[in-house]
C-alpha cells in the first residue's frame, strides 16, 4: 500500500464531508428508525479504490469517530468496520476489481450485513434482546437501505470517477 | 511457515487495538480522548446540521405559529367561559341567599332607539312574571316589569325618565323619588337641604308604593348640591347597575310573602 499525500488528503477531506453527511443528513434519510450507514460505503469504496490495507485503516478510523458519537463502546464499530473493510478488500482482490452492479450490491449487503452482525455481539451484551429478534429489525433493514443507498452511488455520474468498479467494468469491455 | 498469515498481521492488530479500546472503555484517558474526538465532530458539523435542518426547523415553527394561534384563541374562550362561570356562580349564590323568589332570564332584546330604557326578557306569564315586579341583579336594582308576554317580558329600566323608584338613604334613612335625567346618572329629589348627605352615601329602595321591595341597592351618592329653589338637595347617584352590560336578570316573582 503507498501512501501518497495529496491522494490522502483527498479521501480524508472526503471523510470529513460524508461523516457530516452522516450526522446531518440523518435525520432526513431516516426510515422507521432505520439509517443507510453512509461511512461503510464510503469505506468500501476506498477498500475498492485502494486496497484491503487503506480499507482496514479507514474502516477503523471510521469507526472511531462513529462510536465517540454513540452510546456504544469505543471501538466496537472500529473492529466492525475495519474487518468488513479488510475481507471486502481480500474477496475484490480475488474478483480482480471487476464489479458490476450486481456484484457491488452483494458486496454492500454482506459487509453491511457483518458489520452490524459484528457490532450487535457487543452491543446486546447484558441485554434482554435477542440476537436474532435484534437482526432482524435492525440489522436486516440497515444492510438493505445501506446497500440502496451504495448502489446509486455506483450508478449516480459522480461514482464515474477512474478506478472505480464502473470504469473499470466499461475499461474491461473497451479492451475487449 | 508463517508467511501465509502475513497478510492478516494488519486486521489482528487492528482487532486487537479495538479489543483493547473496548475494554478500555472505562479508562479516564480514553474517554478524554472520545470526547475531545465527539466535541470536535460536533463543532464541525454543526453549520451543516443547522442548515440541512432550516427547512424543518421553517416547517416546525410555521407549525407552532399556527397552534400558537389556536392556542391563544382557546385561551381566550376559557377565560371568556370561566368570567361566565364566575358570574353565574356569583348570580347562583346570590340566588340562594337571597330573602326573595326569584326567576331568571335572559336578555334577549333592548329597545332600539337612543337612550338605553327598556330590555326583553324570555320569561313571561308562564313563568309567573307579572307587571310591575323588581328586576333586579346580583349587584342591585334594574327596573320593573313593564309588560308581560306569554314567554317574554318588558323591563323598564331606570335608566328611563318616566319610572320613579321611592329611595332612601342608608345613611340617615332620608326618603325621596330617584328617577332618571337622561344621562347615565339618577337624581334622587326629595331631601331636605338640612339633611346631612355626603358622596358615596348608599341608596336602596323604601319599599313605599308597593312596586319595589325595600332594601334593594340602587346606587350611590356622586355628587350633592344645593337646589334652585334652596329647599331641597339636587344629589346625583351613580346606578349600581350597568344598563348597557345587562344578560341575566331576576325577577323578583314573590316579593309579598317576604315583605
Amino acid at each position: 500500500m503507498q501512501i501518497v499525500p495529496g491522494e490522502t488528503l483527498k479521501y480524508a477531506i472526503w471523510g470529513v464531508a460524508v461523516l457530516i453527511a452522516q450526522i446531518a443528513l440523518s435525520p432526513l434519510l431516516e426510515i422507521r428508525g432505520i439509517h443507510p450507514d453512509l461511512l461503510l460505503i464510503y469505506v468500501i469504496v476506498i477498500t475498492f479504490k485502494k486496497g484491503k490495507y487503506a480499507g482496514l485503516i479507514i474502516g477503523f478510523i471510521a469507526g472511531f469517530a462513529q462510536d465517540s458519537l454513540s452510546l456504544e463502546f469505543l471501538g466496537v464499530m472500529s473492529l466492525s468496520k475495519s474487518t468488513v473493510a479488510f475481507w471486502a478488500g481480500k474477496w475484490l482482490e480475488n474478483r480482480e476489481k471487476v464489479v458490476n452492479l450486481s456484484g457491488w450490491f452483494v458486496l454492500l449487503l454482506i459487509t453491511a450485513f457483518g458489520q452490524d452482525f459484528i457490532s450487535s455481539l457487543f452491543i446486546l451484551q447484558g441485554s434482554h434482546i435477542g440476537v436474532f429478534e435484534y437482526v432482524l429489525r435492525n440489522v436486516v433493514p440497515t444492510a438493505v437501505y445501506t446497500t440502496v443507498i451504495g448502489s446509486l452511488w455506483f450508478i449516480a455520474p459522480f461514482g464515474n470517477v477512474r478506478g472505480t468498479a464502473k470504469s473499470q467494468t466499461r475499461l474491461k469491455r473497451f479492451k475487449r | 511457515m508463517l508467511d501465509p498469515l502475513k497478510p492478516y498481521v494488519p486486521w489482528l492488530a487492528a482487532i486487537l487495538l479495538a479489543l483493547g479500546l473496548i475494554f478500555s472503555n472505562d479508562n479516564t484517558q480514553v474517554n478524554a480522548i472520545r470526547a475531545g474526538i465527539s466535541d470536535c465532530i460536533v463543532v464541525i458539523t454543526h453549520p451543516f446540521r443547522t442548515t440541512l435542518q432550516a427547512p424543518r426547523v421553517w416547517d416546525e415553527n410555521k407549525y407552532l405559529r399556527k397552534r400558537l394561534a389556536e392556542m391563544s384563541l382557546g385561551l381566550a374562550r376559557l377565560g371568556k367561559s370561566g368570567a361566565e362561570c364566575e358570574r353565574l356562580r356569583r348570580m347562583l349564590d346570590f340566588k340562594q341567599n337571597a330573602k326573595y323568589k326569584l326567576t331568571a332570564g335572559d336578555v334577549i332584546a333592548r329597545n332600539p332607539e337612543s337612550g338605553l330604557r327598556s330590555l326583553v326578557l324570555n320569561i313571561g306569564y308562564m313563568d309567573s312574571i307579572k307587571v310591575n315586579q323588581a328586576v333586579i341583579t346580583p349587584e342591585g336594582l334594574v327596573g320593573r316589569v313593564h309588560r308581560v308576554n306569554k314567554e317574554s317580558c318588558v323591563v323598564q329600566l331606570l335608566s328611563d325618565p318616566n319610572i320613579g323608584v321611592a329611595g332612601r338613604l342608608t345613611s340617615n334613612n332620608e326618603d325621596g323619588i330617584v328617577h332618571s335625567v337622561g344621562s347615565s346618572d339618577l337624581r334622587f329629589d326629595g331631601v331636605p337641604a338640612t339633611v346631612n348627605v355626603e358622596q358615596g352615601d348608599s341608596l336602596v329602595t323604601s319599599g313605599s308604593g308597593n312596586v319595589f321591595p325595600s332594601n334593594l341597592f340602587i346606587g350611590s351618592v356622586i355628587e350633592v348640591k344645593r337646589a334652585s329653589n334652596g329647599w331641597l338637595l339636587d344629589i346625583r347617584v351613580q346606578p349600581a347597575v350597568n344598563y348597557r352590560l345587562l344578560d341575566e336578570l331576576f325577577v323578583i316573582s314573590d316579593a309579598d310573602r317576604t315583605r
